[in-house]
């Protein structure tokens, strides 16, 4: 556990006493409010539930989750650091899991700084809070899964640049890649296909969140990608050692 | 003590270690000389486990480094060769993290950080960055986090790069004390580091054991009566 948070904490550390935070905390507020007033409608809209602003989370966080782990694996076999943590007394799944951990604390205090926004219009409106806190429960989940993959794609390279690039292009394609046009299936085809599609896709499962209701199917994909991406990590670099 | 058999590491088709044998005991420094690409650094990887060998094992005080590469890392102190420090932290920061990595007790923690701070001359700079260090005193941190845990087994590649004089002289005194009882790997191309510190030179040549012999006796081999002249001549004959 003290190995587990020691790493946490320096993880933590290079975020928070950076320009990362500024960056990273910066974009993802630039892109929220963007996003939530000149695109989402927030003032045409009926929205109790924040609507306008939850609903593109997905799309802010395909751009910001991969800022905060390009360098998390890339960075520390860039400058042969990582050759000091693989020869510590500590196991490969917890050095994953610490830096996973790490990434979480980030997510949940993005989501955080979000919440001065909700405060206001709580006091100013009538809004419904019970449908809001299930979605930022499920924005924290897909963070999870986001990190996850962009962990285990920073893995793969010892550039930050290309690792982020990895990341993006991996999530926009599990979110809103649609293949169906250009297999040229027939009707009953093309429904398996948008149901398989739908089962796999990170949007069909987060909407659920939005509309106010924590299903365990949508619960359990999050976790699970988590895991998966976790335990690839993990095979990477066990991989990367020869 | 370490046995190291039959070890082997191909990188693609190019053997960077081919089939060397040895073992050693506590009490003993050793000293890995070779030419660039010789395979020191790849060898020194495989004892600490950060990469695994294609063929061939090796054991820590009876334990597989494969098959229980956590139990034998207790038990290693390692300094790469290429800087692994986190420069954005301070010295201290560094040293704490790195005990709470190694899992030091934490009753002990404290006393074991002012000991190598004492050791190795860094109390004056115990607050600042790693970053706006020299590269003496950053070779000196990263020593200081590998004698965190009092390890049985110090691995050091290149460890008085970047020192001064009286920091290597201060530095080769504190290795003859440490290496009573333990075990130290040095690696090096200074041939006047060997001779002050070294009981026993492993010399390697493309990835072969060549020689295996005292510095002594490694002097002796040629009329010229010095380990450089030896050196070159072994390890050019090979070619």
């Amino acid at each position: 556990m003290r190995q587990l948070f020691a790493l946490i904490k320096k993880e933590n550390y290079t975020f928070f006493n950076g320009w990362s935070l500024w960056i990273i905390g910066g974009s993802y507020i630039f892109l929220s409010t963007f996003l939530n007033f000149f695109m989402g409608g927030f003032f045409s809209l009926s929205n109790a539930g924040l609507y306008s602003f939850f609903s593109f989370q997905n799309i802010v966080f395909i751009f910001v989750c991969p800022a905060i782990t390009m360098k998390l694996w890339a960075e520390e076999r860039k400058y042969g650091t990582i050759e000091f943590l693989l020869t510590q007394p500590i196991s490969l799944s917890k050095l994953v899991l610490g830096k996973f951990l790490s990434c979480l604390c980030i997510i949940g205090f993005l989501l955080f700084i979000s919440f001065p926004f909700w405060l206001y219009c709580t006091l100013n409106y009538n809004m419904d809070n019970l449908n809001i806190i299930t979605t930022y429960f499920g924005c924290f989940l897909m963070g999870c899964a986001f990190c996850a993959i962009g962990c285990m794609i920073s893995a793969l390279s010892t550039s930050s640049a290309i690792s982020y690039i990895g990341t993006l292009l991996a999530l926009f394609l599990i979110s809103f890649a649609d293949f169906s046009r250009l297999l040229h299936l027939t009707k009953e085809q093309e429904d398996i296909y948008i149901r398989l599609q739908n089962s796999l896709n990170f949007d069909y499962h987060y909407y659920d969140f939005l509309t106010g209701q924590i299903s365990l199917d949508n619960v359990f994909y999050f976790v699970l990608l988590s895991i998966v991406g976790i335990w690839l990590n993990i095979r990477i670099l066990e991989y990367k050692k020869g | 003590m370490i046995i190291v058999k039959n070890l082997c590491k191909y990188y693609n088709k190019k053997k960077a270690v081919d089939n060397v044998n040895f073992s050693i005991s506590r009490g003993e420094v050793v000293s890995l000389l070779g030419p660039n690409g010789a395979g020191k650094t790849t060898l020194m990887r495989m004892i600490t486990g950060f990469i695994t060998p294609t063929q061939g094992s090796v054991t820590i005080f009876g334990t597989d480094v494969e098959k229980d590469r956590i139990e034998c890392a207790k038990k290693i102190g390692y300094v790469p060769e290429n800087g692994f420090l986190y420069y954005e932290m301070s010295v201290l920061d560094f040293l704490k993290f790195c005990s709470d990595i190694k899992n030091i007790p934490q009753a002990q923690v404290w006393e074991r950080i002012k000991y190598v701070l004492e050791v190795l001359d860094l109390s004056d700079v115990v607050e600042q960055k790693i970053e706006s260090l020299s590269k003496g005193y950053k070779r000196r941190v990263g020593i200081a986090s590998a004698l965190l845990n009092n390890p049985d087994i110090l691995i050091l590649d290149e460890p008085t790069e970047g020192l001064d004089p009286n920091q290597k002289v201060k530095f080769r005194e504190f290795i003859r004390s440490y290496a009573k009882d333990k075990i130290v790997i040095i690696s090096t191309h200074i041939m006047e580091e060997v001779e002050a510190l070294a009981d026993r030179v492993i010399l390697l040549n493309s990835g072969k054991l060549v020689k295996d012999t005292s510095p002594e006796e490694l002097k002796k081999l040629f009329p010229e009566h010095n380990i450089a002249t030896a050196f070159y001549k072994i390890t050019n004959e090979a070619k």
